[in-house]
């Protein structure tokens, strides 16, 4: 339940708060004081909340989402889980998110990211289909250079243009990083190769190891190393963190002002107005908790909140944003170059085409086979067609990927090419080998049973989503137990209650593993 | 140096701290031995239980879980054939093989200590050696880790037993699988099929679990193996200190090994763990008997997976950076705990880091007592009549990949893996090698890349240590293939 603030704690922390923010660049503005309780709503919230962070364990959207939800905890009075739900740049979290009622219960941690990899994706119905909740914070991406080895300001920089082409190492290609790298040497001038790296730590230690120019990343990863170097800053004022860094426009270089990384929170569309106004006032509350100031102070990161109406002209304007440089780049769906015929194959329902494929090729192989080559064999040969067929079904789909280019040489259909090209010859190379050797004597199996084994499991995994895991867990553990030959009606008994019990308390509440709850 | 390790152990030495770093252990312990929760996942879903600790006692907790799920992962892959992370993978071959000869205490006494022991010596070389190791690593170019991955790679000539064809299609479908997702260097989805849920490509523990446990039940329950009563007859009795004694060659190389690899930033455990084994499958006596059930296996890899940890805490500590999805955690919990990683903490906070040291070494004889208490209470799992064993396993597979991020696609998937596997050993096709290329494919595909983008394809020429790695990899692969082509020409 929501809980009222004493007078004393409450003076105690806007004088905190109001210390603190004068002396932080941050915008915690007067108008913007949250209400000292928050509203009561009948019903809500009766569950604990999970707040889902798109990304694994361990960055900076989950570090947010963490010191908010410890936070929010204590000033809700109810429990908070962060849940990380990695996968897709955000689209398995946002489709997670949409699958769940609209109860308020669940909550997205955002940034703006999100909106590049949706918009990169062909999934901008995503967008639409979220409501853009608070904004809440924001920092400058920089510019950083290694301090010992690398360029010591702007303007070595450019120098170092001119002797050979740059390498500014970041994260993902087509990701906001890579789109204000390639603003930010449009707009200097400078011939620039992105290197992608699986992480910014990656990247960081590469250009520790003097493998780049410079790391376009946030300010916050400048302070991890003493070996590291603030070159220039994409904001309109001067990072108090980095008091020598000179901003974009101090340079004489305009419509740099803004290059920023955001996080706020989010919902699926649906949830009531009270819901909505309930998170305002507990988001607001915990923004102008101390605790929450204090622990982003020497971070060189920009609190401010804005509302839902203010947050969604910012995801409109990045989205647009993005859509003309994707384009430019030609990194949007549509722009990718691909065979019509061949793209088909590889959406949708092409799956279930060519698995069908692959397993009409098998089975006729394997009508025809056993008789000439017994069993054992025929098995064998059976799977290497398969093997091959899907090989050579992927062979094909790599032809509607996007092509190499003088960036990337090998383009991302060179290696799957690559293995094909070994796994076919080997395969056939298997066969001949197979036809040579003389048939192993077929040994004494029960096929039958474990098929069935496995058929039990599907239908089991089938019924889950209809009722639930517990109720049919309830009835494949004794079913498949009793099929196996097992028969003492308490140890079964025993064991599958036992399981259940540990399913529900260990992973559903100690972990918030959220399994499946059926048509209840 | 040494007055500062005294005055960190002074600090942890202290009923709260030694009670902190066993609870660490233990749960690391249990969330390693579940499957699908990795030890990211674990110290992740534990930071929130540290947030009323002082910092120093936090990561203590943290890093304890992190060392005990590292061990942890081992105990299912032993037992039931279940890796619980994709390291223990490699202690499984072996490992599971003593199991099913009734001498799981055999593979649970060697992994333990050479878990133990690895994890210390990679603990040592973190306090002595962590600046200039993490200097000389950053300048690794991506040449270099793709070198990396070939020599991990090259593993397969240890895998491969008598059949090398069916062992190299083995790792080329692993390879492919390894292609499906995101494309990480042009973001272009690759063999999607349009589903969200394939767009980082198939899951890891899915696929572990699938491969490995669900085929394992598959294929006992097609060899009629239900009447028996038990998974085999339990022979053994723990081992004593002369058979750790034997192992020390191979857990003091394979626990340096474990170490400096996880040095590299976004190298892995794994690629340690295999590279181990595959040398220490070339310096045995007994070579033969790698892959049935052989302690030096289960050594190798064990001690090269807990050596990584050590090796993993050093770009997070001498340089901010992290080395594996868990140190990434370990740094998000730093900055909840308002302590800023890297170089840094050594300044401000040296005595935390000196207790973090001092935790880290007590914590490997704490996994020691606490592993060889809690084995005794694993090799029980072999008394478990199979029929309720075998329901047991898919019960797991199904909870453990349905956790990895609540989707009932990766069950299916880890299914569709299980069926694989069964057919794949059905045949005579060895696992191994297609989780090989399943962790490794990525790696070696993104470096490789990674590096032509650089300084074009000559970079692979130019550079010594790119070059010598490559060659010392080909040579790693080609020396035992051309002896198995010597010994069949023989035959014939």
């Amino acid at each position: 339940m929501p809980r009222a603030f004493s007078i004393s704690g409450l003076a105690l922390r806007l004088l905190a708060a109001l210390a603190l923010g004068a002396v932080l660049n941050t915008a915690v503005l007067a108008e913007d004081w949250p209400p000292s309780t928050l509203p009561e709503l009948d019903g809500f919230p009766s569950q604990p909340i999970r707040l889902i962070v798109y990304t694994s364990p361990g960055g900076l959207i989950d570090v947010t989402a963490r010191r908010f939800a410890r936070i929010a905890q204590e000033v809700a009075d109810h429990p908070f889980a962060v849940i990380n739900r990695p996968g897709g740049g955000g689209i398995v979290a946002f489709e997670e998110a949409l699958r769940e009622p609209a109860d308020g219960h669940r909550f997205l941690a955002v940034t703006r990211s999100n909106i590049s990899k949706m918009v990169a994706s062909g999934r901008e119905d995503l967008i639409d289909r979220i409501h853009w909740h608070s904004y809440i914070m924001d920092n400058a991406h920089v510019l950083i250079t290694n301090k010992e080895e690398g360029p010591r300001n702007w303007q070595e920089l450019l120098v170092a243009n001119g002797q050979r082409d740059q390498r500014w190492l970041g994260v993902d290609i087509g990701g906001v990083k890579h789109i204000s790298g390639v603003k930010m040497a449009e707009r200097a001038g400078i011939d620039m190769r992105w290197i992608p790296y699986g992480s910014g730590g990656e990247a960081v230690a590469a250009l520790l190891g003097g493998l780049g120019t410079a790391y376009l990343g946030n300010p916050r990863d400048a302070l991890t190393s003493d070996r590291l170097r603030v070159v220039v800053v994409a904001a309109d004022n001067r990072l108090r963190e980095f008091p020598d860094a000179p901003t974009f426009a101090e340079l004489g270089i305009e419509g740099l002002e803004d290059e920023l990384i955001w996080r706020g929170f989010a919902f699926r569309k649906g949830v009531s107005d009270e819901i909505h106004a309930w998170y305002s006032a507990l988001i607001r509350q915990v923004l102008h908790d101390p605790r929450w100031v204090s622990s982003w102070q020497h971070e060189a990161v920009n609190l401010r909140y804005r509302s839902h109406a203010d947050f969604q002209r910012v995801v409109q304007r990045d989205r647009e944003e993005f859509r003309r440089y994707l384009a430019e780049l030609q990194l949007l769906p549509e722009e990718a170059e691909s065979a019509a015929g061949l793209r088909r194959l590889s959406q949708g329902n092409g799956l279930f085409g060519a698995i069908g494929t692959a397993a009409a090729l098998v089975a006729g192989i394997a009508l025809v086979l056993p008789r000439r080559t017994g069993r054992m064999r025929a098995g064998e040969l059976a799977l290497l067609s398969a093997l091959s067929a899907a090989g050579l079904i992927l062979l094909l789909m790599s032809l509607a990927l996007p092509s190499a280019n003088p960036v990337d040489p090998i383009g991302p259909g060179g290696v799957p090419r690559l293995w094909i090209a070994v796994l076919l010859p080997l395969a056939a190379w298997q066969v001949w080998a197979c036809l040579r050797n003389n048939p192993e004597p077929d040994q004494s199996l029960h096929t039958g049973r474990m098929l069935a084994t496995v058929g039990l499991f599907l239908a089991y995994l089938l019924l889950i989503p209809a009722l639930g895991y517990l109720l049919a867990s309830l009835i494949y553990m004794p079913t498949l137990i009793w099929y196996l030959g097992y028969r003492r009606l308490v140890v079964i008994a025993g064991l599958t209650v036992s399981w259940l019990l540990f399913s529900e308390f260990v992973f559903q509440r100690l972990l918030h593993v959220d399994l499946p709850r059926g048509f209840w | 140096m040494i007055e500062s390790l005294f005055g960190g152990l002074g600090t942890v030495v202290a009923l709260v701290p030694l009670l902190t770093i066993v609870a660490g252990i233990v749960l690391g312990i249990l969330i390693g031995a579940m499957p699908g929760l990795s030890p990211s996942m674990g110290v992740a879903l534990m930071v929130p239980f540290t947030y009323g600790m002082s910092p120093t006692l936090a990561l203590i907790l943290l890093v304890g879980i992190y060392i005990g799920s590292s061990y942890g992962g081992s105990i299912t892959g032993i037992m039931v054939n279940a890796p619980g992370t994709p390291s223990a993978v490699v202690t499984a071959i072996d490992g599971f093989a003593l199991t099913r000869q009734g001498k799981p205490a055999t593979a649970l006494g060697t992994s333990i200590v050479a878990s133990s022991v690895g994890g210390m010596f990679g603990t040592l070389i973190l306090i002595l050696f962590s600046v200039p190791l993490a200097a000389a690593a950053v300048r690794f170019h991506p040449s270099e880790y793709f070198a990396f991955a070939l020599f991990g790679m090259a593993t397969i000539a240890t895998l491969a037993g008598d059949n090398w064809g069916k062992a190299f299609i083995a790792m080329m479908v692993g390879l492919l699988i390894a292609t499906v997702g995101t494309d990480p260097i042009s973001g272009a989805e690759r063999f999607t099929f349009d589903k969200t849920a394939l767009s980082d490509g198939f899951m890891l523990i899915p696929a572990l679990i699938g491969i490995f446990a669900l085929s394992e039940v598959f294929r006992g329950i097609e060899k009629g193996e239900m009447r028996l009563e038990k998974l085999g007859k339990v022979t053994d009795r723990w081992p004593r200190f002369a058979h750790y004694w034997k192992l020390k060659w191979v857990t003091l190389r394979s626990g340096a090994i474990g170490t400096l690899v996880g040095v590299f930033p976004g190298a892995g455990a794994t690629i340690g763990s295999f590279i181990s084994y595959g040398l220490a499958k070339r310096f045995s006596r007994e070579p033969e008997q790698f892959g049935q059930g052989s302690p030096e296996g289960v050594t190798a890899s064990e001690a090269a997976d807990s050596g990584s940890v050590g090796g993993a805490m050093v770009p997070l500590l001498a340089l901010g950076i992290p080395g594996s999805a868990t140190t990434a955690v370990l740094i998000g919990a730093m900055m909840i705990h308002d302590l800023t990683p890297g170089p840094q903490l050594f300044i401000r906070n040296p005595d935390m880091i000196y207790a973090i040291f001092a935790a880290m070494l007590i914590a490997q004889f704490v996994l020691l007592i606490v592993g060889m208490a809690g084995g005794r209470l694993w090799v029980m799992v072999a008394h478990i009549p199979k029929e309720l064993l075998y329901v047991l396993i898919t019960m797991m597979a199904l909870i453990g990949s349905y956790a990895v991020r609540n989707s009932l696609f990766d069950v299916f998937a880890c299914l569709g893996f299980g069926l694989l596997g069964w057919i794949l050993r059905r045949y005579g096709y060895p696992l191994a090698p297609v989780i090989l290329g399943l962790v490794l494919g990525s790696i070696a595909e993104t470096n490789f890349r990674r590096a032509i983008m650089m300084d074009g394809f000559s970079v692979f020429f130019t550079r010594p240590l790119t070059l010598i790695l490559i060659l010392l990899a080909l040579a790693s692969f080609l020396i035992p293939l051309s002896g198995h082509l010597r010994a069949n020409r023989h035959r014939a």
